[in-house]
């Protein structure tokens, strides 16, 4: 049977037609602005959000993706910008005072020191690298006995084993227990 | 209301920052289906949910109105719904009639009303204003508008569930299938509820004492 005949059974056509000759109320016009401007506000929200990131608007994408790579080279930066001597441990002895005597010198990547090491009488020296999570680095012979500190030939030494600690990225060195680092003085080794 | 709405719509291309997508002409709009509509407004056309809007509003408002049977609920239910219609433009899909659909989230937005409430009263005060502006007088009445009048009251004391399925089917006339589907029972629970709903507005219509005595005070809330 189908869904006509099931309807001219259960319901009488005539009462339709009776029902829609009574009243026919009609929405109060407030009702009807406060939908359709419902409606448009809807829109202006999906337009304003949505349409920003909109998959179709490759040109917004790129400018998010710049914006976070640019974000994301800013905070790889932000560690060196903040170094300062007073940053450095162990302030007093060795390296670190020639670090503090330079700080601009420390700060560029690669850059070849003219002053010698004048280091303490101490069989290690170290220093905390800001934002390297404590990274230290010692100066060790090859024989992996400490040398003394007037035994590393030069602070360029000390500036290249930094540099290149930055460039590799300091998480690298952090989760190695001992990197060798034997590249101009095989006696350097990079330990945490 | 169809000049406030033209005006609303005019408004809505302005501050819009995608206006190429609404450049459907109004005529083109005004033949398309009512699915179609949804999806074009899904897109960003306001005026494609202006069309649809208008197809369906006063149905819609006069279903929740003899529903409720009290008008500042209907009205609160209203909005309810067309705020629901809008909010699932995104993920609308056109798998049933759109009528369907509306009509769906508007029993279920009443059926949420009813359970919030419990006891549901049975009062009508629907604005004498708009139901019976037609009449002055009784001796002006005439067969038609009284059995009209006999009609409204049946349809208000009928329990909810008939009330609901012959109201989608008088409002609307939906198939016995689509109101099934709308008042979320199986179809042979839509079909008898339809069926004695009709007997009991016949009945009432042959017979005014008939609907006399009801309890009018609380109804059963459907499960």
């Amino acid at each position: 049977m189908t869904d006509r005949n099931d309807l001219a059974a259960s319901a009488d056509a005539d009462l339709q037609t009776l029902y829609r000759s009574g009243p026919r109320e009609q929405v109060p016009t407030r009702l009807d602005d406060i939908v359709m401007r419902s409606a448009i506000r809807d829109l202006e929200k999906s337009a304003a959000f949505g349409g920003f990131l909109h998959w179709r608007q490759p040109t917004a994408i790129a400018a998010a993706l710049a914006l976070t790579v640019a974000l994301l080279f800013q905070w790889n930066d932000l560690p060196l910008l903040r170094q300062s001597p007073d940053t450095l441990s162990n302030p007093g002895s060795g390296f670190a005072s020639e670090a503090a005597n330079s700080p601009a010198r420390m700060r560029k990547f690669g850059e070849t020191a003219t002053h010698r090491f004048l280091g303490e009488d101490t069989d290690t020296n170290s220093v905390a690298i800001p934002g390297s999570n404590d990274v230290s680095v010692e100066s060790h012979r090859s024989d992996s006995t400490p040398c003394r500190d007037d035994q590393i030939a030069t602070t360029d030494s000390w500036v290249e084993c930094i540099a290149i600690l930055r460039e590799e990225g300091f998480a690298a060195a952090a989760k190695a227990e001992q990197v060798r680092f034997d590249r101009a003085h095989p006696g350097f080794q990079i330990a945490r | 209301m169809v000049a406030t709405t033209d005006v609303a719509l005019r408004g809505a291309y302005a501050p819009l920052s995608r206006p190429a997508r609404l450049a459907y002409s109004r005529s083109m709009t005004e033949t398309l289906e009512d699915s179609a509509l949804m999806l074009r407004y899904q897109d960003g056309d306001v005026a494609a949910f202006g069309v649809l809007y208008k197809r369906h509003n006063d149905a819609l408002y006069r279903y929740l109105l003899r529903l409720c049977k009290h008008r500042d609920t209907a009205e609160d239910l209203y909005q309810e719904v067309w705020s629901k219609i809008i909010k699932a433009r995104r993920r609308y899909r056109p798998t049933a009639k759109f009528t369907t659909f509306l009509f769906r989230v508007a029993h279920n937005c009443f059926i949420d009303h009813v359970r919030r409430n419990k006891r549901h009263t049975n009062e009508i005060s629907i604005d004498p204003d708009a139901s019976a502006s037609t009449y002055h007088s009784p001796e002006q009445l005439t067969d038609e508008l009284i059995a009209s009048d006999r009609l409204d009251q049946a349809l208000a004391d009928l329990p909810l569930e008939q009330r609901d399925v012959v109201l989608l089917f008088l409002e609307t006339g939906m198939s016995v299938d689509r109101i099934a589907h709308v008042t979320g029972v199986n179809r042979e629970t839509a079909k008898s509820r339809l069926r004695y709903a009709t007997n009991k507005l016949k009945a009432a219509l042959s017979n005014p004492a008939a609907g006399e005595g009801r309890d009018a005070d609380v109804e059963e809330i459907p499960k």
